[in-house]
C-alpha cells in the first residue's frame, strides 16, 4: 500500500469516528449552498424566462397612455430616431359581471393587433382561438382570470362598457408578456377572481368606445442601443397635445417592476444570508481540525519522523476540511435543486408564464461549489498552521498540562460564591476566549438569522396595518368615469349602506428637484380625513397643509428634497400646468411612492375647480349587495375596488407564504445553532473526557457530570442570545433595505416576542445539541482513567 | 468462609470487603484476556493492604472491581453487608461518593481548579468532610492551597490527590501506583501521609504497587500472579515510611 493510501485511510477512519460532527459541519455548509443554489437558480430560471418571452412576443420599451389622438399621430412617433415599431391600441378600464357573483368585477379591455404574427407584447394562445373580427361579442381571456373563475372557450360575461353592458363570449385564453403579474390598478395584491384582462377585435372595441381612427393607449419597441430617455422625452412632446400621461420604459411597468422587485428579493437572499451559513462552518472547521490536531500530536509527530513533509501532513487536514465541504456540497446542490423547483412553482401561481421551466445551471453549481470549498479550505487553513509548526520531537511528547488561572471575573471579586463545578465551566470558557468567542458568534448569527428573517412577518404586518389602517382605511374605492364636481357627494351619500363618503382626486405628475425626476400621482385629500391619515416618523399624524405636499421618505430621498425645498410639477393630464411646489413634510408610509396634498390646492393646481374623481367610503357591510347592485345602474360611478377584501387577501397570502418562509428559517437557523452548539460541546467533551471521568470515579452522578458540559454550553449560549438580538436588528435593517423597491418598503418593525420566540428556538436547537453529547457521559470509561495521564 | 480451604484469610477485625470467586475476563472467544480467575479475599477493616505482583496479574482489575468502578465476570463482592456485584450502576455510584476514596498514578487534578478547589470538588459530595484546608494541612500542603495543579511539583500534585481523597473521612482509600511517578523522597513523603490518614481515621486503606520496598509498611502483602492472589503476608512489624528507601 502507498503511504498515501495509508494516510487517507486514517482520514477516513478521523472522518468515521467524527461522523457526527462532519454531518453537523456538511449541513451548515449545505445550508449556505442550498440558499445559494435556489435563490441564484430561481432567480436565473424566472429571468431567463421572461427574457425569451418579452424576445419572443416582442415585448414593448416604451408605454405610454393618453386620452385620445387620431391614428395618423402615430406616423410622427415612427420617425422618432430610435424608433422600431410603434403600436396604437385602445384600452379602458371596465366593470366586469358575471352571472351569480354580486361583488363587483374590475377588468381591462384591450384591442387586438391587427396580426397577432408581427404585434408588439403578442399574446400567446394557450387555448381556444383569436376571436372573428367581424363578431362584436368574442374576446380572448387571460389566463390568470379564466382560471380563476373557471372559464374557457364558450365561457360568457359581461362588461359595461361605455355605460353599455356587453355580453361576451369567450373564444380563447391567452398570455401576454404585459400581464406576466397581473393586478388591478391601486390593488397591492393579486386579485384573480375580481380582476381580469381581456382582449377584443380592435374594431369592435373601438366601435364601442367610440374610437374609430383613434388610440389611447401605445408601445414602442426601440432600435438596439436607443436612447429611452431621448425617445420617453419625444413622445411625450408629440402626444402631449392628446392628454398623454407621459410615457414610461419597462422599469414603471407595472408586471415588468412587480418581477424585478422578486429578482431584487432573490438576489437580495442570495448575498445576506449564504455568507452567515460559510462564515460559520469556516469557523466549525478551524475548531475541529485544532482540536484534531491537538488530540493528535503524537500522530502528527509520527508522521513527521517518518518524512512526511509539513505540507503533506498540513494537506492531510485540509483534505479533512475538503471532504466535508464536499459532502455538505452535494447536500447543498440537492436541496438548493428541490427548494428552487418548489419556490418556481410556487412563482407559477403569481407568474403567468408560457413555460417556466426550473433549471439550475452549470455555472451557479460551479460558484457555489468555488465559494464553500474556498472558505472551508480558509478555516482549515489557519487551524493546519499549528501542525506545520510541531516538529516531530515536540510533537511526539505530551502538551505541557493546561494553565489556568483565574477568570477575569473572579479576579475582580465576582463569582465568589460559585460552586467548584461552576468554577470549572468558567475557567475553560475563558482559557480558550478565541473557541468560547466563536461558539457565542456562531450561536448570535444563528439567532440574528432566525430574528432577520422571522421579523420579515412583523414587518409586513406594520407594513399592511399602515397602508390599511392609515393610509386607506376605507372599505370601498369608488372610482368615477370622469371627474365630477362636488355635488357628487350627496349622490353618493344617498347610495345603500353608505355611513361616509370622502372625495378624493387623484392627479398623474413629474416631480422633478435638481437632475432628479420620478412619475408618480398626487392624492388630494380633504382636511379632517378618517378615512386617510398621514403620520410623520414618531407615527404622529400630520395635518394637511392647506398648500404644499407631503412626500414619502422613499420619494423625499430620491429627489434628495426635505421639508421647505421645491418641487417642479409638471401635470401629465388636462391642462399640463407646469409650476412649483413646497414639500412641507416627509412622511413614513410604506406602500407605493405616495404624494399628499389638499384636494382643493390640487384643484387649483390642475385648474380644474372643484372636482373628485373618486371617492372613499365607509360602508355598512349588511348592505354590500344592494349598495354594489346601485352602483352598477348608476351611470358615470364607474368601479368599485373592496378595500377590505384586499386586505383579507393579503394577510391570507402573507400567512401562507410568510408561513412556509418562517419554517424554512427555522430550520436554516436550527442547523447552524445545533451544528455550533455540538460541535462546542464535542470538543468540550473531548477535551474534558479525562476530567468528567475523574469526577465519576469520585463519586459524582452522571447528571452532575452532565450539568458541567451543559452549563458551559448554557453559559456560552447565555452570552450569545443578547449580541444575537442586536446582530439580528441589524441584519433586518439591512435586509429591509436590500428588499425595498418603489412598489413598497418595508419598514423594521421587529416585535418583542419575535426576540423571544426565536431565542426559544435557538435555546432549543443548543439543548438538543447538548442531549445529543451528553449521551456520550454514559460511555465514558472510568477504568481507563486510573491509569491515564492528564 | 474460614471453612472453605482457597479463601485467603488475614487475621484481623471484621471483614470490610469479603471477594468469592471473583472472576474477569476481557473479550470473548480466542482473544480473550483473563484478568481475575477465581479470586477469594476478605479485606478488613483498617487494614493497611499492600497489593504486589507483575502487570496484569490482576491486581488493578481487583482495585477496579473493590471500588465500585468495574464488575466481575463472575463471582460476588460484598462491602461490609452490601453485594456490591448486584448494585446497579447508580448505587455503585453513590458507594464511591459515600465510602471510596481513589488516589492515581497520574494524580487526576482537574486542572482549571486551585489545590483547595480540587479538595472541595469532593468535601461538597459528602455530609462531615473535613475543612478543604484541613485536609491540605495534614498533608503538608497548608501554604500551597491557592495554586493551580499546573504550579505544583509531582509531589505536591499527589499530596493534593491525598488530601482529596481523604477530606472525605472515607472509610476505604483506594491506590493506584500512587508514588509510581514520584521520586524516592517525595514517594515517601505520600506514603507517610497515606500512613496518617490509616493510623488517624483507620481507614482501609488498600494500595497497588510495583515496588517490593513499600510493602514493608503494611499490615499484609497481598501478592498476585496470573490473576490470582499467589500468597499473603503479613507483617509482624510495620516499618515507618521514613525508613523506606528505594
Amino acid at each position: 500500500m502507498s503511504p498515501l493510501a495509508a494516510i487517507d485511510l486514517k482520514l477516513a477512519r478521523d472522518m468515521w469516528h467524527r461522523r457526527g460532527q462532519v454531518l453537523a459541519i456538511a449541513l451548515v455548509i449545505a445550508s449556505a449552498v442550498a440558499t445559494l443554489v435556489m435563490a441564484l437558480s430561481a432567480l436565473r430560471s424566472l429571468s431567463d424566462a421572461r427574457e425569451a418571452y418579452y424576445d419572443r412576443q416582442r415585448f414593448a420599451q416604451v408605454f405610454v397612455s393618453l386620452k385620445r389622438a387620431p391614428e395618423s399621430a402615430a406616423a410622427r412617433l415612427r420617425d422618432i430616431p430610435g424608433v422600431a415599431q410603434v403600436e396604437t391600441r385602445v384600452a379602458r378600464f371596465v366593470t366586469i359581471e358575471i352571472e351569480g357573483n354580486a361583488e363587483p368585477l374590475r377588468g381591462l379591455a384591450l384591442s387586438l393587433s391587427e396580426s397577432n404574427d408581427t404585434a408588439l407584447n403578442a399574446l400567446v394562445l394557450r387555448s381556444g382561438r383569436f376571436p372573428d373580427p367581424d363578431r362584436a361579442s368574442e374576446v380572448l381571456l387571460h389566463e390568470s382570470f379564466a382560471a380563476a373563475n373557471g372559464f374557457g372557450p364558450g365561457s360568457t360575461f359581461a362588461a359595461v362598457m361605455n355605460g353599455r353592458k356587453q355580453r361576451l363570449v369567450v373564444t380563447g385564453v391567452a398570455l401576454s408578456p404585459e400581464h406576466i403579474y397581473v393586478i388591478g390598478p391601486g390593488d397591492i395584491v393579486p386579485d384573480n377572481r375580481r380582476y381580469g384582462v381581456f382582449w377584443m377585435h380592435r374594431k369592435q372595441l373601438a366601435a364601442i368606445l367610440n374610437y374609430e381612427g383613434a388610440f389611447n393607449d401605445m408601445s414602442l419597441r426601440l432600435l438596439r442601443g436607443a436612447n429611452t430617455a431621448t425617445v420617453v422625452a419625444a413622445v411625450d412632446h408629440i402626444l402631449g397635445p392628446y392628454g398623454a400621461a407621459g410615457a414610461f420604459d419597462r422599469k414603471e411597468q407595472s408586471s415588468h417592476a412587480f418581477l424585478d422587485s422578486e429578482f431584487g428579493q432573490l438576489s437580495a437572499m442570495a448575498s445576506v444570508i449564504p455568507p452567515i451559513f460559510l462564515i460559520v462552518s469556516a469557523f466549525l472547521l478551524y475548531t475541529v481540525i485544532s482540536r484534531q490536531i491537538e488530540t493528535q500530536r503524537h500522530e502528527i509527530g509520527l508522521l513527521k519522523a517518518f518524512g512526511y513533509s509539513d505540507s503533506t501532513v498540513a494537506w492531510h487536514f485540509v483534505k479533512f476540511a475538503l471532504t466535508i465541504s464536499v459532502i455538505g456540497l452535494v447536500i447543498g446542490w440537492l436541496a438548493g435543486a428541490w427548494l428552487g423547483y418548489q419556490i418556481t412553482e410556487l412563482y407559477r401561481e403569481y407568474f403567468r408564464f408560457p413555460a417556466l421551466a426550473f433549471a439550475v445551471a452549470p455555472d451557479i453549481l460551479f460558484t457555489s461549489a468555488g465559494v464553500a470549498l474556498t472558505v472551508s479550505c480558509g478555516g482549515a487553513l489557519i487551524a493546519t498552521r499549528q501542525a506545520m509548526r510541531l516538529t516531530p520531537a515536540v510533537a511526539m511528547s505530551p502538551p505541557s498540562p493546561a494553565t489556568y488561572r483565574p477568570s477575569f471575573m473572579e479576579r475582580v471579586g465576582l463569582l465568589r460564591d460559585l460552586s467548584t463545578t461552576g468554577y470549572m465551566i468558567v475557567r475553560h470558557v475563558t482559557r480558550f476566549p478565541m473557541r468560547s468567542g466563536m461558539t457565542v458568534t456562531g450561536i448570535a448569527l444563528s439567532l440574528g438569522l432566525l430574528i432577520a428573517t422571522v421579523q420579515f412577518m412583523d414587518s409586513v404586518t406594520l407594513m399592511i396595518d399602515s397602508f390599511f389602517f392609515r393610509a386607506q382605511r376605507q372599505d370601498v374605492t369608488l372610482r368615477f368615469v370622469e371627474p365630477r364636481a362636488d355635488a357628487v357627494r350627496g349622490e353618493i351619500e344617498r347610495l345603500p349602506g353608505v355611513l361616509r363618503a370622502e372625495l378624493r382626486r387623484t392627479v398623474g405628475v413629474k416631480l422633478t428637484h435638481g437632475p432628479r425626476s420620478k412619475r408618480v400621482a398626487i392624492l388630494g385629500i380633504d382636511p379632517g380625513s378618517e378615512l386617510s391619515q398621514q403620520v410623520d416618523a414618531d407615527g404622529r399624524t400630520i395635518d394637511l397643509p392647506p398648500t404644499g405636499l407631503l412626500l414619502t421618505r422613499r420619494l423625499a430621498e430620491y429627489l434628495g428634497v426635505t421639508p421647505g425645498d421645491d418641487v417642479e410639477v409638471a401635470v401629465l393630464e388636462g391642462r399640463r400646468a407646469r409650476t412649483k411646489a413646497q414639500v412641507t413634510r416627509v412622511i413614513d408610509e410604506y406602500v407605493g411612492l405616495a404624494v399628499y396634498m389638499q384636494r382643493a390646492a390640487l384643484n387649483r393646481l390642475t385648474g380644474d375647480g372643484e372636482v373628485a374623481d373618486s371617492a372613499w367610503l365607509k360602508i355598512d357591510a349588511a348592505h354590500d349587495a344592494a349598495l354594489f347592485a346601485e352602483v352598477k345602474q348608476t351611470p358615470g360611478l364607474f368601479t368599485i375596488q373592496l378595500q377590505r377584501r384586499a386586505y383579507q387577501m393579503f394577510r391570507a397570502l402573507l400567512d401562507q407564504n410568510m408561513m412556509t418562509m418562517v419554517w424554512f428559517y427555522v430550520g436554516f437557523a436550527s442547523v447552524i445553532a445545533f451544528g455550533v452548539a455540538y460541535n462546542a460541546s464535542r470538543i468540550t467533551l473531548s477535551e474534558r473526557a479525562h476530567e468528567l471521568a475523574t469526577l465519576r470515579v469520585l463519586g459524582y452522578h452522571k447528571r452532575e457530570v452532565a450539568l458541567i458540559l451543559v452549563g458551559e454550553l448554557a453559559l456560552l449560549t447565555f452570552i450569545a442570545l443578547p449580541i444575537g438580538c442586536v446582530l439580528g436588528y441589524g441584519m433586518a435593517s439591512l435586509m429591509m433595505e436590500l428588499f425595498e423597491t418603489d412598489l413598497y418598503q418595508i419598514p423594521l418593525g421587529l416585535a418583542p416576542a419575535t426576540y423571544g420566540w426565536s431565542a426559544l428556538v435557538i435555546i432549543a436547537a443548543t439543548a438538543v445539541s447538548a442531549a445529543v453529547v451528553v449521551r456520550r457521559i454514559q460511555t465514558l470509561d472510568l477504568v481507563r482513567v486510573l491509569k491515564g495521564r492528564d | 468462609m474460614s471453612n472453605d480451604p482457597t479463601t485467603h484469610m488475614m487475621p484481623a477485625g471484621a471483614p470490610a470487603f469479603r471477594a468469592r470467586g471473583l472472576t474477569k475476563v476481557y473479550g470473548m472467544g480466542e482473544g480473550a484476556v483473563h484478568a481475575l480467575r477465581g479470586v477469594d479475599i476478605d479485606l478488613h477493616e483498617g487494614d493497611f493492604i499492600v497489593l504486589l505482583g507483575p502487570s496484569g496479574s490482576g491486581k488493578s482489575t481487583l482495585l477496579n472491581i473493590v471500588g465500585g468502578l468495574d464488575r466481575p465476570t463472575a463471582g460476588t463482592l460484598h462491602y461490609r453487608d452490601t453485594e456490591l456485584t448486584a448494585s446497579s450502576d447508580r448505587d455503585l455510584t453513590a458507594f464511591r461518593r459515600q465510602h471510596v476514596g481513589f488516589i492515581f498514578q497520574f494524580y487526576n487534578l482537574i486542572p482549571s481548579l486551585t489545590a483547595r478547589e480540587n479538595v472541595a470538588l469532593v468535601t461538597e459530595l459528602v455530609e462531615k468532610p473535613m475543612a478543604p484546608d484541613e485536609a491540605l494541612r495534614l498533608v503538608g500542603l497548608g501554604d500551597r492551597m491557592n495554586h493551580f495543579p499546573a504550579q505544583l511539583s509531582g509531589g505536591e500534585q499527589q499530596r493534593v490527590a491525598v488530601a482529596r481523597a481523604v477530606a472525605k473521612r472515607p472509610e476505604v482509600l483506594l491506590c493506584d501506583e500512587p508514588t509510581g511517578a514520584l521520586d524516592s523522597a517525595t514517594g515517601v513523603r505520600v506514603l507517610e501521609a497515606l500512613a496518617d490518614v490509616n493510623r488517624t481515621l483507620g481507614t482501609t486503606t488498600v494500595v497497588i504497587t510495583h515496588n517490593a520496598t513499600i510493602a514493608g509498611m503494611a499490615d499484609h502483602v497481598v501478592h498476585f500472579g496470573d490473576g490470582r492472589v499467589v500468597s499473603i503476608e503479613t507483617n509482624t512489624t510495620k516499618r515507618r515510611p521514613s525508613e523506606l528507601t528505594w
